[in-house]
């Protein structure tokens, strides 16, 4: 990693910080004025790893106040359910007995069948058997549909909010990735996650009923899977059928985001492990307007003495998390930079991957593993006109969007960009004349407070002199980081395929050497306004030249400042979280529940995420005028034709899917 | 009372029950042993616990099975078994299996290992030791929760001090 003054777009001679003008805002703080809109992709319960149901998932994530049994919620805006596929013998409208909520203990489906339970009765388990007695698995397709999406109907009526039945698919050949299909889901409406249901069926590896669902004949009514090619080379083709399949079906109505991509390693050949380069390129590729992004993983407060965040392994590509996001996206000039390089549509966004608290139960405030939805994590997209399911998908595919760790940073960040007096925000290209002067204007605010249970002083802020509560976010200082695009690079081409690496040498890898954190800009070098809810509201605007060729910039900030000792190195690049652990915490109010080494806690677990925040924003684009348009531009307008041949919405026909519901075995 | 329920206290008898399990454990191979085997001498209180080894968190392997599964769950539970039963690692290593069930209960062997493995981590490097009187407070399902936590203190027992950042 590495830092320059000397990017190609952003030179030392072409800065210049110009204070004031620009920095008014109106309405901020005002939540329901806020441009951007906060939500979750991706978190579990019951019907497969999690802890909760699936009800009370979704009440802590996007309720407000103190839950009933105790509690706090968490109200996001919106709230994407993305439990794994395959199959799972707990009946989902319970909790499991770890959770130690009131009343609420295991329950499987052996338990429930033919009863009313939430409005819902599950008569039978379909599809081929898969179990016996307490280990009698329900299908997802089944539990999607039958089970979840009600779920969802049920709690859209309670909550003001936008929710969304997706998955977290296992994929063919490789680990994760993030799906949803929305097409039929109309919960204000009543409608179907059918078509969610059919992806999982279709595609998902660890979904290897042969039946799915039947019609009154007891003919299947989705045919032809494939159930063969579920690992390796074979496995990525099958996947790669399954990001087909979306992008010919529902190009603007879904979406495909790998996610954790770092944790098993490389991808394997004969089994199912990682990502490569190629891998994420064969994707958006086959997909152009739905597999458009990457997942860093969620599981912040699992890191110990030796690692873990993230869920992140030795084996891990990278060895394990850098300031809790994966390697890709960590490194500057890493795989990420390397996707942005070739002008892709290719986008980061972060969520929890809730499952349990760990050492805790649910309604503890402490966790040694996950965060609930809402708690820790926030990944941003644009409020719009009439915010609904289709807005996610949209804002997300658009690229303007960006994840906070900690409520680093609130939901009105402005990054922008402006040449000739037009301005483009993230995922968006500005089209300039070479020498032209770009302004770049960046607003954001930090929150007076975010949720963390700890007011004692950051310990890793502490080793260095400087006292800040853990619950009191503060921003250090904003990375902006460019590079060059120098072109989508071909399948046939022999830098398409790139050699990957387990561990600690896999952060070793450069995928785009132009990459560079061009300007580093301090908190005491930006405008500040302390706002009445206690907020400070923080801006500045840089200017520079526009060069002779393509090329990005996207931003990240912090509260650790540069060479902070076991956290960040000479350029302010996070380093590998397990050396977090080197700093002790001393505070007498440290919890019980950190790891120690001979008597003295450890920065581990929640402790650790609430004291190492970044936050990520997704990039803007440049080219000069008269140069070919980017693959970005490109798939940006295949999606608005898409749109403008009703892809993406459903005119008028809410109430027709009503009753879409099949007839099954 | 706070109705907060300590799930476990670790006396000073405890930590020197854990040293004496741990000056049993040879070769890799642990020793059961059992709270009447433990001393009560309360010098095993400053005793520290042993250094974290250099052991990285575990990597799954190739395609795991059930069988790897049950047989890394199995292992990492004897081991937890021979743990105090009011040793923190002892509770901490019991969820993690508890996870590494849930997980094959998915069928996701590859995560049933790294929970199994992690369990083996907590047992064998002690990573989880509390000073007398400390305790890990965990919600019960019939507790009802207070408003305040002896744990670390929540913002409203300890007001923020010395903030010299934004």
């Amino acid at each position: 990693m590495h830092r320059s003054k000397s990017a190609f777009i952003l030179t030392a001679a072409s800065v210049s910080l110009a204070f004031g003008g620009s920095a008014t805002a109106t309405g901020f703080g005002d939540k329901a004025s806020n441009p951007y809109v906060a939500g979750d992709m991706h978190n579990h319960n019951t019907c497969t790893d999690g802890s909760v149901s699936a009800g009370y998932a979704i009440d802590r994530s996007v309720g407000k106040g103190a839950a009933a049994a105790g509690g706090t919620n968490f109200d996001l805006d919106w709230f994407t359910l993305g439990n794994h596929g395959g199959s799972g013998n707990r009946d989902c409208r319970f909790s499991d007995t770890s959770a130690n909520l009131p009343g609420d203990t295991t329950t499987t489906w052996s338990q429930t069948l033919g009863q009313t339970i939430q409005g819902i009765t599950i008569t039978s388990l379909k599809g081929d058997a898969n179990g016996t007695g307490s280990s009698a698995k329900m299908w997802r397709w089944q539990s999607i549909g039958e089970v979840e999406y009600p779920i969802i109907v049920n709690r859209s009526a309670q909550y003001d909010k936008v929710l969304v039945e997706g998955i977290e698919w296992i994929v063919p050949g490789h680990e994760h990735t993030d799906v949803a299909v929305i097409a039929g889901q109309h919960p204000r409406h009543g409608g179907n996650a059918d078509k969610m249901a059919e992806f999982e069926f279709r595609f998902d590896r660890a979904d290897t009923d042969s039946i799915g669902p039947v019609d009154s004949g007891n003919n299947p009514l989705w045919p032809g899977k494939d159930n063969v090619n579920n690992a390796g080379t074979a496995g990525h083709g099958k996947a790669l059928e399954g990001v087909k399949w979306l992008q010919a079906n529902y190009p603007l109505q879904s979406y495909a985001i790998p996610t954790h991509t770092e944790r098993q390693g490389p991808f394997s050949a004969s089994s199912s492990k990682g990502y490569n380069i190629e891998h994420f390129r064969d994707f958006n590729n086959a997909a152009p307007t739905v597999a458009f992004g990457i997942e860093s993983p969620g599981h912040m407060a699992e890191g110990g003495l030796t690692g873990g965040s993230g869920s992140y392994g030795s084996g891990a590509v990278g060895g394990g998390t850098y300031g809790m996001v994966g390697v890709y996206n960590a490194k500057v000039g890493g795989l990420w930079d390397g996707l942005l390089a070739e002008g892709r549509n290719f986008f980061m966004f972060i969520s929890s991957d809730w499952h349990n608290r760990g050492a805790f139960g649910a309604r503890d405030r402490y966790t040694t593993s996950d965060f609930i939805p809402g708690e820790y994590t926030k990944l941003y997209v644009p409020r719009g006109e009439g915010f609904r399911n289709q807005s996610i998908i949209d804002g997300m595919r658009s690229g303007n969007s960006y994840s906070v760790n900690g409520d680093l940073i609130g939901p009105d960040f402005v990054f922008r960009a402006s040449a000739h007096g037009e301005w483009k925000t993230m995922g968006e290209t500005l089209v300039a004349q070479p020498g032209e002067t770009i302004t770049l204007h960046v607003e954001l605010t930090v929150p007076a407070k975010n949720n963390s249970p700890f007011s004692f002083n950051n310990p890793l802020l502490a080793q260095i002199g400087q006292s800040q509560p853990l619950d009191k976010p503060s921003l250090d200082h904003i990375d902006l980081i460019t590079g060059k695009v120098t072109g989508v690079v071909s399948p046939d081409s022999p830098n398409y395929a790139v050699a990957n690496a387990a561990g600690v040498a896999g952060a070793s890898i450069v995928y785009n050497p132009n990459a560079a954190i061009a300007k580093q800009v301090n908190w005491q070098a930006m405008k500040a306004r302390k706002q009445h809810d206690g907020s400070t509201r923080l801006s500045f605007v840089t200017s520079f030249t526009m060069g002779s060729e393509p090329g990005y910039i996207r931003a990240r900030g912090t509260n650790i400042p540069v060479a902070t000792p076991n956290v960040t190195d000479s350029a302010g690049n996070p380093l590998l979280d397990a050396n977090n652990a080197a700093v002790s915490c001393t505070d007498s109010s440290c919890p019980a529940h950190l790891e120690s080494v001979g008597g003295v806690k450890k920065v581990t677990h929640d402790v650790q995420a609430w004291s190492n925040l970044w936050f990520y924003a997704n990039p803007i684009f440049f080219r000069p005028v008269g140069s070919p348009e980017l693959l970005v531009e490109k798939n940006a307008k295949l999606a608005h034709r898409l749109a403008e041949h009703g892809h993406e919405h459903e005119h008028g026909h809410e109430h027709e899917h009503e009753h879409e519901h099949h007839h099954s075995r | 009372m706070p109705r907060l329920v300590a799930i476990f206290v670790l006396s000073i008898a405890v930590i020197a029950m854990v040293f004496a399990f741990r000056a049993k454990t040879d070769g890799g191979q642990v020793a059961t042993t059992t709270a009447s085997n433990a001393p009560d001498a309360p010098a095993a209180a400053t005793a520290t616990a042993p250094e974290p080894s250099d052991t990285p968190l575990p990597t799954t392997q190739d395609e795991p099975t059930r069988e790897d599964c049950v047989a890394a769950v199995d292992e990492a539970r004897n081991s937890a078994n021979a743990l105090p039963a009011e040793h923190p690692s002892r509770y901490i290593a019991e969820r993690h299996l508890h996870q590494s069930m849930v997980e094959a209960g998915n069928g996701e062997f590859d995560d049933c290992l790294y929970w199994a493995e992690r369990a083996m981590l907590e047992v064998r490097e002690l990573r989880h030791e509390l000073t007398p009187g400390e305790k890990i407070e965990v919600l019960q399902p019939d507790d009802t929760p207070a408003k305040t936590e002896s744990a670390g203190k929540t913002t409203d027992e300890k007001s923020a001090h010395g903030r010299t950042r934004r």
